[in-house]
């Protein structure tokens, strides 16, 4: 069980990270990734999100639309949730950061048609996952789309300061650099990780 | 099938609703309406001249009480008696003594030369980390104008023998060219002073010679000239203490390095000072 969710979890950061091996979510990551502070403010907000919503979206879908056969009915159901869940971060953050709360601006509440999130909790419903199951792997995707956007928030501010060629400058060097960091995430594609744990 | 479908998703979206209406009641932030009336009579440059990272910081600021009226130096005393009049404190309705930013750095390309070329990023605070800067002069003007891409108002701009000139019009004393200079050769100064000295090198005497034609070599001889005692020298560097002087403008014109400035409209010629000191009438 407990190896399970650590395969679970670690593959979801690594091997298919979700943004940069499913590249869902591109968007937060292309916006607010020119510093750190915020990109890590996007990531604990998306970790949030995501947890919750594979956690909701479960329950919906097992308790609600699979009981009355409205299984078409599901990504109305889950963009319904997650909609939801992200006014209630948003009122959050509004109040304990109205700092992070500016920084992030229209992205924050773009977290409610981020792919990332729907995303993860169509795959928990595709891959047949149990209710703590899809709560770890919605987690650990959140985490792994933190992970990445900081890392790609840490080499902008490098870029920043880097003498870019000028038709490269802005985003044709950010989406490049993104490739790179996606190819450095291939790498991770051979891992056994069920071996590692002792599956 | 079709009913059970509105009605889950019915259910769904007045659960969610009814969850969120209590979470907005619980988080609700609240604003003061004042806020956005002071953000209005701010210019909005959010230049942070206040110390405020922007306007919106100073306006929230301002109605927390946190800070004062009279804190926008962009928006001059127009903002500040609209802000005062917001706020319903008191402020006194006559104009204060504009400050603008001084450049005091008379070195540009001739005056003293570069020592060597310089290649790099065309930013002070990088030719500055590169062998101790591109001058001559380890205190002087880098020429490279990043106290001009500084400024928001338009006040500054380059001239043709690399020397940064203030224009006194636009000037509104944020003081965002005197952070950028990496050298802190910008410092704000009321606007009607008469002298101020030029130069900021605090090298001796012999070596500003060899390296500057209009550097400050601590001679002393504005210190012993000046009527009222205003000037004194430390660490070879004449400095002007603008509270004593009283415009006689004698050191601009004693300087043997000419890097006194001296502003013609501002000295009192001929007159008497409030010490009793007869002001010399010969300075033009």
């Amino acid at each position: 069980m407990v190896a399970k969710l650590m395969v679970i979890f670690f593959s979801a950061i690594l091997i298919n990270n979700f943004v940069l091996t499913r590249f869902l979510g591109i968007c937060p990551f292309l916006g607010v990734s020119q510093q750190i502070e915020t990109a890590i403010g996007m990531g604990l907000a998306v970790i949030f999100v995501l947890t919750l919503a594979s956690a909701m979206t479960w329950v919906v879908q097992h308790l609600i639309l699979v009981p009355l056969g409205l299984g078409f009915l599901q990504t109305v159901a889950f963009i319904l949730v997650i909609a939801a869940l992200v006014q209630l971060v948003e009122m959050v953050i509004q109040k304990v950061s109205p700092t992070l709360y500016r920084a992030l601006g229209v992205y924050l509440p773009l977290i409610t048609t981020n792919c990332a999130v729907l995303g993860a909790a169509v795959l928990n419903i595709r891959e047949g996952y149990t209710l703590v199951e899809s709560t770890v792997h919605g987690a650990a995707a959140g985490v792994g789309f933190t992970m990445a956007i900081v890392l790609f928030a840490g080499i902008r501010e490098r870029l920043a300061y880097s003498p870019v060629p000028v038709s490269f400058k802005g985003f044709p060097i950010a989406l490049v650099t993104a490739g790179l960091l996606s190819i450095a995430f291939l790498g991770f594609a051979g891992f056994n990780l069920g071996k590692l744990f002792g599956m | 099938m079709n009913i059970a479908a509105v009605v889950s998703l019915g259910a769904m979206g007045l659960a969610f609703g009814a969850a969120l209406a209590i979470a907005a009641k619980k988080l609700a932030v609240e604003t003061d309406p004042r806020e956005g009336k002071v953000l209005e009579a701010l210019p909005g440059a959010n230049c942070g001249g206040c110390g405020y990272p922007g306007c919106a910081a100073y306006a929230a600021a301002v109605v927390s009480g946190a800070a004062g009226v009279d804190r926008c130096p962009a928006g001059g005393d127009a903002a500040r008696i609209r802000i005062a009049e917001i706020m319903g404190v008191s402020t006194d309705s006559a104009g204060r003594t504009r400050r603008i930013a001084f450049v005091k750095c008379l070195g540009d390309r001739e005056a003293c030369p570069e020592r060597f070329s310089y290649d790099g990023i065309q930013d002070c605070r990088a030719a500055n980390l590169v062998g101790g800067g591109h001058k001559s002069c380890r205190y002087g003007c880098l020429g490279l104008g990043t106290c001009v891409a500084a400024c928001l108002f338009d006040a500054m701009h380059m001239s043709d023998s690399g020397l940064p000139v203030v224009d006194r019009e636009k000037c509104v004393a944020c003081g965002k060219c005197v952070e950028a200079c990496p050298r802190g050769l910008i410092e704000l100064l009321d606007e009607d002073i008469a002298v101020y000295v030029a130069c900021s090198s605090k090298d001796k005497g012999a070596d500003v010679r060899k390296i500057c034609k209009v550097g400050c070599i601590g001679c002393g001889i504005c210190a012993k000239n000046c009527p009222a005692s205003a000037i004194a020298v430390t660490d070879f560097l004449a400095r002007i203490d603008q509270e004593k002087c009283t415009r006689c403008g004698i050191c601009a014109e004693k300087c043997p390095m000419k890097c006194i400035v001296l502003d013609a409209d501002q000295v009192r010629v001929g007159q008497a000072d409030s010490n009793g000191v007869a002001v010399s009438a010969d300075v033009q």
